[in-house]
């Protein structure tokens, strides 16, 4: 079935040209930064005499180099360590990732209460949020047609003054490099934010991480540019940086991309044309899910990674009064539109942790309508029919629940675009008020009245869950084990405390 | 200017007595909006010279430049009128028409289906020449089911006069050819209608039988069916008309008998009698006789009707034409037909008109049928309360609807949506049945899946304004008593199509309208734009409302699609959401079909096992047929979700010869939990299978509204449930687990059954002179048409030819076949039936092939087509 495909198709670069490990990951800079990060970390009270663990991330298509990388790590840094500190380490692969590949999985990282995480290949460049993470990016080989610059002949108006470069993760270390410097002196580019490690260390310290500037992570000069060129490594079509590009941008900026692999020429992204996967197609299939959203009644708020943040960015002002979790802001959204409106009645929602979504998964929430996935840029757009119900990102929500007349609801209209980035969208709040909503008076009355009728016929479960789950209650054939009165239900007892792996005895606080 | 005023119509509003709800309702083209110039004339409203000409009622710029009505048209009339027939002036009382003009195309049939249930009585146009057509049948059946009253025009008769050159005996003939097929669809009707009866009476006894229920029996006697009355038309009953739209005049018995029942001294009423049929009379023996044979002489007879009647029409006629100005002023003075000396003038079809307008006046004659012979809603309710109303037939609602009752609940019915000036809003048109509908007032809003007691489908909201139509403008009213035609403001929103209204809170739903065509048309469209698709989807969604058939939906792919039951309906909704509804650019695909996915496998197909994701779940699904006559019966609601279970039991087993335990477990309908598919449990002890009946039902929604070949609907099929093995811990076997695994199972199970696709299929009649029936045999043959029938139109050189057209093969069909035959021949297509197209859809280079992967690419699917073993696990 569709729904259990990979969802990028994906090769391992190195192999297939057969280059040297030590060269594509940087390992040597690994070493560097390790042995630093290692000293650093060792002042830390309590750390003195910890052997530092060190954990190391791979997509699934890179795996097969994980064993390699990770001997190769430990022998090197047993060699030099001992000369700088006396703390040792440890490398170790980290296995499933909880969420998508581009992100640091934080949840497996806690769960081995790891001090680093070295995170390769591909990625998204969202700052991790509560561990201590770099990011070592591959290093794609490209054509050496690029020491001619690159070759604009085959699209008109486009030269290096109205164009930005915007490169895959992978060749994002060919704008240090010499070569592009001498060859194409006045490009430019997208470079990697202050607040973000890499190896090779490309971040650039010269400027505050500015939203206004960000193009899909990375930061631009701030400068308008009417074209965004792709540099990227073989076919795009499944890229998902550069569908997440086109996703967010192909409505402001004109798309190009580059092969980088095979030659230097700027190709124009051919998204509008007919035929069922064109761009034209895809902003409809997204429609239809927020014309979806309208209707549904009960939304499911899935947690897709931990990295996003809600708060804390920049000079963003919400006031969430101290909330930061990226659900309650989605809750507290959903909280402060469809009260008041004449014909929306109020949606419920649930909050939901699942790890990596997949069909029976989703499926086991059968009463929830939608879903609203916060997830890191990249990692958002999910073919409805995977699952069998929809999964929209919170933009698309707020243009669902978009109300003309609300002043800050009005920020979100259809635009022929997907915002993915959620700091992006959260961006869009600032200076804006989101109240913690009270039930006004009919309201309550209204409530109350249902909450009657509701108690009589269902007793208890009334004062847990909303309308809309009792009126779907109703209409299950099969609504659970039959209730009986005559037994004494069993007293409550402490049960075990922790993680699945390693369960504790309840320990009394 | 109209010579009445609201004032005067309020006043009648209040007196059910003195209203009449009708529509007109005929063929296309056989006059319609013409006859109705006559009476709006009448009313003042146009002039009267122009009548025939400007057909008011057809309100939009597209009806006048095309020449056909498209939507129906109210509007409210009022005039004085003697409800005795007499036509004496001291009787006379003012009396309100709430007109409804009707589209005769077939294409817009369900607006006719509108426009008959917020009416009373039915105006029957037949044209002439060409006689009952299938459009005349189809609308003449739908208001028999609806409970309405006909009564019958003869239209165009001056062409028979004219063009024809008819004999006033020939005419006769004629006449009672169409009164004699109008009578015979009637006489069906009644006949289906009181077998039905016994039946259900029958049925009704065994049951008491085997229940023991005395008292139910009672009950059913207590609540007394009030009848329809006398529903076969005659021209002695004064319920046929005959007469020219175009020039304004027509004529019933009535008018002709009221002259010579003096002349002979006979009563009124006998004299109707002596006018038609075998009645002669011998001028010389001073006689009347039942034979054409005179006492003296050879010469036979002519008859009374064509003596008295047709005679004088057709001298006067030709005399006028043939501009014989001396015989025309004498005519006119025996006739006491009076001519201004200016008007003298005037020559040929003008002439023509003036002085049968004079003499005949159209307005007049069917004024005083209408006031007449068609029912008041006072009357009208009584008998249309066992139809309309769902809920029990005793309840205040009921009652009040029974009794036409102003001081009852408020029933309103709303049958269509009609958009108003302010962009993108819609006066709720209806009718209301009991109570007052006033300004400012609260009413609850019940959509078509309400049900007393819940909240689905309820809206509680206050009314704005309450207006009269009339034509294309309207009046404000404060409020409308019931038996009238109602606009309403300010409810637009709550309701999609059709509904109803009321103030009491035990009110059931008044039956949702059934429509006799069904949307087998498509067409894809698209933003240019796709900054533009919040204003795409807005303007689908007024399109789907303005239009009672017209079905909008989203594919899972994001495409928008119309649906509309044929080519020239889905145009003009078309241009309706490009100018009026969106207003953006709009790319529209060519029109597609929507084909059905079924199964052909003789007996079951091989049982197909899929395990859940968690391979702890197994669930085996087989496929079989439904048939063809059991899937339509579920389509026409005859056998489904609803109802009781042991009537459909005992149908399955006695006509289709289900095993009555299979029949026991028919667990689901889909698609929509109404569809002509089933689930049926045939398990045998299985554990656990009660609890997963949720998620297997949502599965099989999902799988037969999306079937794996092609994304379309499924039809016909029936899944079994063989076996399944569940894991003993519940959170095993949740629906996540159970639903991606029925799921894979069922697509194994309709895969493995040699699936087909079903496409629609026209009926089509076409009418044509003889010679041109070659051009249209050569049409029908190169687009798969399969010929039927042929059939000689009496009285005409006419012919009508049945044939079956593939929906597919249709698009441009009425195009070519006016290019073919020099545009002699006229086609009407109406969707008929299903058909399998017999090719293996797997096999490259069929019909089915080419069709499935068109379809396919067209949706974004995979090219190659999926397998059973894509879906099936190994044991």
């Amino acid at each position: 079935m569709e729904s259990y495909q990979p969802q990028f198709g994906q090769s391992n670069i190195r192999q297939a040209k057969e280059i040297a490990l030590e060269n594509y990951y940087s390992l040597d800079e690994v070493v560097g930064y390790v042995t630093g990060f290692i000293q650093e970390w060792s002042l830390t009270e309590g750390n003195q005499e910890k052997e530092a663990k060190i954990a190391l991330q791979f997509p699934d298509h890179l795996l097969e180099d994980s064993v390699e990388v990770t001997i190769w790590l430990n022998d090197k840094f047993n060699e030099i360590s001992e000369e700088i500190t006396p703390n040792s380490a440890v490398f170790f692969v980290l296995g499933d990732t909880s969420y998508g590949e581009c992100c640091v999985d934080e949840v497996n990282s806690e769960h081995y209460s790891t001090d680093l995480i070295l995170h390769f290949g591909r990625t998204c460049f969202t700052p991790p949020n509560r561990v201590r993470a770099t990011f070592v990016l591959e290093k794609y080989p490209y054509s050496p047609q690029i020491y001619e610059g690159f070759d604009f002949s085959e699209v008109e108006d486009v030269n290096y003054e109205n164009t930005i470069f915007l490169a895959d993760s992978g060749y994002q270390y060919l704008f240090s490099e010499e070569t592009i410097k001498t060859t194409c002196p006045d490009i430019h580019y997208c470079y990697v934010p202050g607040n973000i490690e890499t190896i090779p260390d490309l971040s650039c310290q010269r400027k505050e991480a500015s939203l206004d500037h960000q193009i899909m992570g990375r930061l631009s000069d701030g400068k308008k540019y009417e074209n965004i060129v792709f540099l990227a490594n073989g076919d795009v079509t499944d890229n998902p940086t550069y569908k997440t590009l086109l996703v967010n941008y192909s409505n402001s900026h004109q798309m190009y991309w580059v092969d980088l692999s095979s030659d230097n020429k700027v190709v124009k992204a051919e998204f509008n044309s007919e035929g069922a996967n064109s761009m034209g197609k895809f902003l409809m299939q997204r429609y239809n899910l927020i014309e979806q959203a309208k209707e549904a009644q009960i939304i499911g708020i899935i947690m897709g990674t931990l990295s996003v943040k809600g708060q804390e960015t920049g000079s963003t002002s919400i006031d969430l009064q101290g909330q930061n979790l990226p659900s309650d802001i989605i809750k507290k959204i959903i909280d402060n539109t469809g009260r008041g409106g004449s014909s929306v009645s109020h949606k419920k929602y649930y909050e939901i942790l699942i790890g990596k979504l997949n069909e029976p998964k989703i499926q086991n929430f059968t009463s929830v309508d939608l879903f609203v996935i916060v997830a890191c840029r990249e990692n958002s757009l999910y073919y409805s029919k995977q699952f069998g119900k929809p999964v929209i990102t919170p933009y698309e929500l707020c243009i669902a629940l978009g109300d003309p007349e609300s002043e800050w609801m009005s920020k979100f209209q259809w635009e022929s675009r997907i915002l993915t980035d959620f700091e992006q969208f959260i961006e869009r709040f600032k200076g804006e008020e989101l109240k913690d909503v009270e039930e006004d008076e009919y309201e309550k009355q209204e409530r109350e009245e249902e909450l009657q009728i509701m108690v009589q016929e269902y007793g208890e479960l009334a004062n847990v869950y909303p309308q809309a789950t009792i009126e779907r209650f109703r209409e299950l054939t099969f609504k659970g084990l039959e209730m009986n009165s005559n037994t004494t239900p069993a007293p409550l007892q402490n049960g075990k405390f922790g993680i699945a792996a390693n369960l504790e005895e309840y320990k009394k606080m | 200017m109209p010579n009445f005023t609201i004032e005067q119509i309020r006043e009648i509003m209040y007196k059910p007595d003195n209203i009449r709800n009708m529509s007109v309702i005929a063929h296309v083209d056989h006059g319609k909006s013409t006859l109705t110039d006559s009476l709006i004339a009448k009313a003042g409203i146009i002039k009267e010279d122009k009548a025939g000409e400007v057909r008011a009622t057809d309100t939009r710029q597209d009806e006048q430049d095309r020449g056909i009505t498209i939507k129906s048209t109210g509007i409210s009339l009022y005039y004085e009128a003697d409800p005795t027939g007499l036509d004496k002036a001291e009787n006379k009382e003012g009396f309100l028409i709430n007109l409804i003009d009707s589209p005769g195309h077939v294409d817009f049939s369900s607006e006719v289906t509108a426009a008959l249930r917020v009416t009373d009585g039915a105006l029957v146009v037949v044209d002439y020449v060409e006689g009952v057509c299938v459009q005349t049948e189809t609308v003449l059946r739908q208001a028999l089911a609806e409970r309405i009253k006909p009564v019958l025009m003869v239209n165009k008769i001056d062409r028979g006069i004219l063009e024809l050159e008819a004999e006033g005996e020939d005419m006769y003939q004629q006449f009672a050819r169409v009164i004699e097929s109008i009578n015979v669809i009637i006489y069906t009707y009644e006949k289906a209608g009181k077998d039905a009866e016994a039946a259900a009476l029958e049925d009704q006894k065994a049951t008491d039988g085997d229940d023991g229920e005395e008292e139910k029996k009672e009950e059913k006697k207590e609540i007394k069916k009030a009848s329809m009355g006398e529903l076969q038309v005659s021209p002695v009953g004064a319920t046929v008309a005959f007469g020219s739209g175009y020039y304004g005049w027509a004529f019933t018995l009535t008018k002709f008998a009221r002259i010579y029942s003096e002349k002979f001294g006979i009563d009124q009423d006998k004299m109707m009698s002596k006018l038609w049929d075998d009645n002669y009379y011998d001028a010389e023996a001073k006689k009347w006789k039942k034979h054409d044979k005179p006492d003296k002489g050879d010469a036979p007879l002519t008859r009374a009707f064509v003596q008295f009647i047709m005679d004088p029409i057709v001298r006067l006629s030709r005399a006028v034409m043939n501009d014989q100005p001396k015989r025309v002023w004498k005519m006119c003075k025996a006739l006491n037909i009076e001519i201004k000396e200016a008007e003298k003038e005037k020559v040929g079809k003008e002439l023509f008109k003036l002085i049968f307008q004079r003499w005949l006046n159209a307005a007049d004659a069917l004024l005083e049928m209408i006031v007449m012979s068609l029912p008041s809603p006072r009357a009208a309710q009584a008998y249309r309360v066992d139809y309309l109303y769902e809920g029990p037939l005793d309840d205040e609602c009921a009652n009040a609807i029974r009794n036409c009752d102003q001081d009852g609940p408020l029933m309103v019915f709303i049958s269509k949506m009609i958009p108003t000036n302010d962009k993108g809003r819609f006066y709720a048109f209806g009718r209301v049945f009991s109570g007052i509908v006033r300004s400012g007032e609260k009413v609850r809003i019940m959509g078509p899946n309400y049900t007393p007691g819940s909240k689905t489908d309820l809206n509680i909201k206050s009314i704005q304004r309450t207006v009269l139509m009339m034509g294309g403008k309207v009046d404000q009213v404060p409020d409308v008593p019931c038996g009238n035609t109602v606009g309403l403001v300010g409810i637009d929103q709550y309701l999609m199509k059709q509904g109803t209204l009321s103030t009491s809170e035990a009110a059931h739903n008044i039956k949702v309208m059934k429509y006799s065509v069904s949307p087998v048309v498509r067409v894809a469209v698209e933003a240019k734009n796709a900054s533009d698709l919040p204003k795409l989807v807005e303007g689908l969604k007024r399109l789907s409302k303005s239009d009672p058939l017209v079905q909008c939906s989203t594919t899972s792919s994001g495409e928008h699609i119309i649906a509309g039951c044929g080519e020239l309906h889905v145009e003009i909704c078309l241009k309706d959401l490009e100018e009026e509804f969106a207003k953006i650019p709009i790319n529209k695909s060519d029109p597609v079909v929507s084909y059905k996915e079924t199964v052909t496998v003789e007996e079951k197909s091989e049982t197909c096992l899929a395990k859940s994701p968690n391979k702890h779940n197994r669930i085996h699904m087989q496929s079989e047929r439904l048939g063809e006559e059991l899937s339509n019966e579920i389509e026409e609601e005859k056998i489904g979700p609803k109802g009781d279970v042991k009537v459909r039991n005992r149908v399955l087993v006695d006509e289709y010869d289900w095993d009555i335990n299979e029949a026991k477990k028919i667990w689901f309908f889909g698609p929509d939990n109404m569809g002509p598919n089933m689930l049926v449990d045939t398990t045998k002890a299985a554990q656990y299978l009660n609890e997963i009946k949720d998620s297997m039902n949502n599965a099989f929604q999902w799988v037969t509204k999306e079937a794996p070949l092609t994304d379309e609907n499924m039809r016909g099929v029936k899944l079994n449930i063989m076996d399944v093995t569940l894991h003993a811990d519940a959170i095993h076997r949740g629906a996540g687990q159970i639903v991606p695994a029925a799921r894979k199972a069922m697509f194994a199970a309709h895969l493995s059954g040699g699936p087909r696709l079903q496409e629609p299929v026209f009926l089509v009649e076409i009418q044509a002179p003889e010679d041109a029936i070659g051009g249209i045999h050569t049409v029908l043959n190169r687009r798969r048409g399969e010929y039927i029938d042929e059939e000689q139109v009496e009285g005409t050189p006419l012919k009508i030819i049945k044939a079956y057209l593939p929906v597919a093969e249709s698009f441009g069909f009425t195009q070519h076949l006016r290019t073919e035959t020099s545009g002699r021949a006229f086609p009407q297509c109406v969707f008929d039936h299903w058909e399998v197209v017999n090719s293996d859809p797997y096999k490259e280079g069929t019909t089915s092939f080419d069709i499935v992967k068109e379809i396919r690419k067209r949706k974004g699917l995979k090219e190659t087509l999926p397998v059973p073993e894509d879906y099936t696990d190994r044991m």
